[in-house]
């Protein structure tokens, strides 16, 4: 190399040995913090007192049949840990477990989004205390789970 | 050299070269996208593919910056130099695949054109955190594409070695610019301390490789010569120089190589026609200088490449009083024949 | 005597080519485990979906406000109430549906709003949100009913008052299963480019646990505010708006002045708690 490309070489590169630091330190102070905030769904609702039932799949859902302490009331507690991931997701109650994909004769509970914890009425609790649910995606007419407990 | 133009001259060791560019890049590629899928099921191909791109791109571009310090410390690196550009040329196309890719996924079929969309979408210049960093990576994709297409020697040749080095010193810009894209595009999402520590580190490596070598060359550009008798300056001793070999010196501004050749010693300007590559360091093959960096050549005793090549350096006088070197700084026209001095 | 390097020879000396042989064993590992770091450290993908190439067709009543969209009736729950699932539509590439919605009406001279259709597109949905994008270039429109439709089938509102909420805007195309990330400052120039071209704005808001919320953003009159979030888009920001539930979708109508504002790098934060935020 000639003398003065030389010179230019080490002049840029000491300039670098500032700049390089200053731009990484400055970009990495100016990274934003998520912003969090409270959600305002699921919706809240009180939870009944006593569970009769409960079902859980570790990192996908909590399943608590809830009775109220007189056990005039029913609710089953659908808490949500694992996000959607079909264009849509029911909730049906089978009286039995009949091995079928068919919902016509099942009773729609509700519809669970985002991740959290929903609560819905329930009619009244199983006679024989075994509960059958199917969680269903309406658009492409597909059983996504069925759970028995 | 000079006098005729090929695509590539290919020999063995260029396409060793090349196939070890090849083959590290799709071992990265293989172990960035394997990874990612492993880890991540829920990849989409559009993602990766920008973002094994962008990182191989970045991690070329410092082995490419690395080299040339490493081969001025240890000249057993010139092995990486000679073929520089191929890396050099590696890393834009895989730049260029980074580029198409983001500009297609971000800006195409919207409602303005993807260019105009590339620099008026986010028009936050004055914010830091929310600086248009995708504007940072086109301009140094600029720069990486007039280096690429003008990597062959026709156009140094044709722009001059000045123009053609100048030209090619837009790397360092273009590298700030890359590395300002990183950390004011990716890391602003990609929050991981790692990454910032990976190329925390990329960049100290070079800093501190260029600054060695850097200030090595300024030590011995501004070595004192004591001794001067009419316009000749005592360099060293005649034993000081290895048969074949030159030495240095570096003589009122200018570097010159004092080669020793067949029992007489013989000094031409230092600087290469080439690359301005360092003649002193070279070796006489074949009756000729040889320089280090690509393999120019030069006869000893006037300075030109032998024909059908055209290239010349400026000569100058050597005398031998004892056993001591005496060189003459005044340089003669270039490929003026000189004597040499016996000893 | 030392070896000497020449490049256009066609062997490297010896202690040249071993030398380089070191240092390439050296650099291989080091390559690997950059490539592994830099593909295992990533953050989580989305779990969203887009069904690329797979229309599908759903039916529904269609409704222009607040965004063009596709109410699909589920039927009954075991009370009697409607269930349904209401799906916001987008256009092709980086563009709203509104476009291709009165290019049908015109065409056809009829009104949608409000009114039984069968609409194909392609679907693509996120943690419980589902959007489908529309394209011209196919038959969007399969089935149209041009009758009044059940009062009770009209969008169920409820007024949840006057919110200051923090989120990111972000494009819900984009969001919901086209990109990944479809968020934060990589995706932002394409968020913008979507949301210019007409594609519904959503907020999204994160609570402590990670879960989140997602309110489609309109002007304090309920127009569209597409042009004025350009600024906002996948940066932390504040919204000040009335909320109203819109079926299954929160709608923020922002307020006029300041509605939305930049939440600064240098607001000062103490655990939990925001004490101070600098406007933009």
């Amino acid at each position: 190399m000639i003398k003065p490309l030389r010179k230019r070489h080490l002049q840029i590169w000491s300039m670098l040995a500032i700049l390089l630091p200053v731009g990484i330190i400055s970009a990495w102070l100016a990274i934003p913090r998520q912003a969090v905030d409270k959600t305002l769904q699921p919706a809240h609702v009180n939870a009944l007192s006593v569970i009769l039932k409960s079902y859980k799949k570790p990192g996908a859902e909590i399943v608590n049949i809830r009775i109220s302490a007189d056990s005039s009331a029913s609710q089953l507690e659908w808490i949500n840990e694992e996000t959607v991931t079909s264009p849509s997701a029911l909730i049906y109650q089978k009286q039995k477990d009949d091995n079928s994909e068919n919902i016509t004769d099942a009773d729609l509970i509700g519809r669970i989004e985002a991740r959290g914890t929903y609560y819905f009425p329930l009619k009244n609790e199983s006679k024989n205390n075994q509960f059958h649910f199917v969680i269903y995606d309406i658009i492409h007419h597909q059983v996504i789970e069925k759970i028995n407990f | 050299m000079s006098a005729s133009y090929q695509a590539v001259g290919w020999n063995k060791q260029k396409k060793k070269y090349d196939w070890i560019i090849f083959s590290f890049c799709v071992v990265y590629l293989i172990v960035f996208i394997g990874v990612t899928a492993y880890v991540n099921p829920d990849y989409t191909f559009e993602t990766v593919l920008v973002r094994s791109t962008s990182t191989l791109a970045l991690l070329l571009l410092h082995v490419i910056l690395s080299i040339g310090p490493l081969a001025r410390i240890n000249k057993k690196f010139l092995p990486l130099l000679y073929n520089r550009r191929h890396l050099g040329v590696t890393m834009f196309t895989v730049a260029l695949v980074h580029a198409s890719f983001g500009i297609f996924q971000f800006h195409a079929l919207g409602n303005v054109n993807p260019l105009v969309s590339l620099f008026m979408s986010n028009t936050n210049y004055g914010s830091l955190a929310d600086f248009p960093f995708q504007a940072l990576g086109f301009f140094a994709l600029i720069i990486f594409f007039l280096m690429a297409i003008t990597s062959h020697d026709f156009w140094l040749h044709n722009l001059g070695p000045k123009v053609w080095k100048t030209l090619h010193m837009m790397v360092y810009p273009a590298y700030f610019l890359i590395i300002m894209h990183v950390m004011l595009g990716v890391i602003q999402y990609e929050t991981n301390p790692v990454f910032v520590l990976i190329l925390g580190v990329g960049s100290s490596t070079l800093i501190v490789l260029h600054l060695i070598a850097g200030t090595r060359e300024v030590k011995k550009d501004n070595e004192e010569f004591g001794l001067k008798q009419d316009g000749f300056v005592m360099v060293c001793g005649v034993n000081d120089i290895e048969d074949n070999r030159a030495k240095m010196f570096c003589i009122d501004k200018e570097r010159i190589a004092v080669f020793k050749f067949e029992r007489k010693l013989f000094a031409v300007n230092n600087v290469c026609k080439h690359q301005n590559g360092p003649l002193g360091e070279g070796k006489i093959v074949d009756g000729c200088l040889t320089c280090p960096w690509h393999g120019y050549q030069y006869l000893p005793q006037n300075g030109q490449s032998p024909p059908p090549f055209k290239e010349k350096v400026s000569t100058y006088d050597v005398k031998v009083q004892g056993q001591n070197v005496w060189v003459n700084p005044k340089p003669y026209p270039e490929g003026t024949e000189r004597k040499g001095a016996n000893f | 005597m030392q070896e000497f390097y020449i490049g256009w020879m066609d062997k490297a000396p010896r202690t040249f080519a071993q030398f380089v042989k070191k240092y390439l064993l050296l650099i291989l590992p080091v390559i690997i485990v950059i490539a592994v770091l830099l593909g295992a450290l990533q953050k989580k993908f989305s779990k969203g979906n887009f069904e690329f190439g797979q229309p599908t067709t759903v039916t529904g009543i269609y409704f222009n406000h607040p965004v063009p969209l596709i109410k699909v009736i589920n039927g009954k729950d075991i009370f009697g109430n409607i269930s349904y699932i209401t799906i916001p539509l987008v256009g092709y590439g980086k563009h709203g549906a509104d476009g291709i919605i009165s290019d049908i009406e015109k065409e056809k001279n009829i009104s949608l709003d409000q009114k039984e259709v069968s609409l194909k597109g392609t679907l693509l949905y996120n943690d419980g949100k589902t959007i489908m994008q529309v394209d011209k270039n196919d038959t969007v429109l399969v089935h149209y009913s041009g009758k009044q439709i059940a009062s009770e089938l009209l969008p169920q509102k409820k007024d949840l008052g006057t919110l200051s909420i923090k989120g990111e805007i972000v494009d819900s195309k984009c969001y919901f299963g086209v990109m990944k990330p479809g968020e934060g400052k990589p995706h932002r120039d394409c968020a913008i480019r979507c949301i210019l071209g007409g594609i519904p704005p959503v907020l999204v808001v994160k609570n402590e646990k990670g879960e989140a919320n997602y309110y489609l953003l309109v002007d304090a009159d309920g127009a569209k505010i597409n042009q004025s979030v350009q600024p906002f888009v996948a940066t932390p920001v504040t919204v000040n708006a009335n909320a109203i539930q819109y079926d299954d979708w929160i709608v923020l109508y922002v307020n006029k002045n300041a509605g939305i504002r930049e939440i600064s790098r240098s607001a000062f934060y103490q655990p939990g708690n925001a004490v101070a935020c600098v406007m933009r």
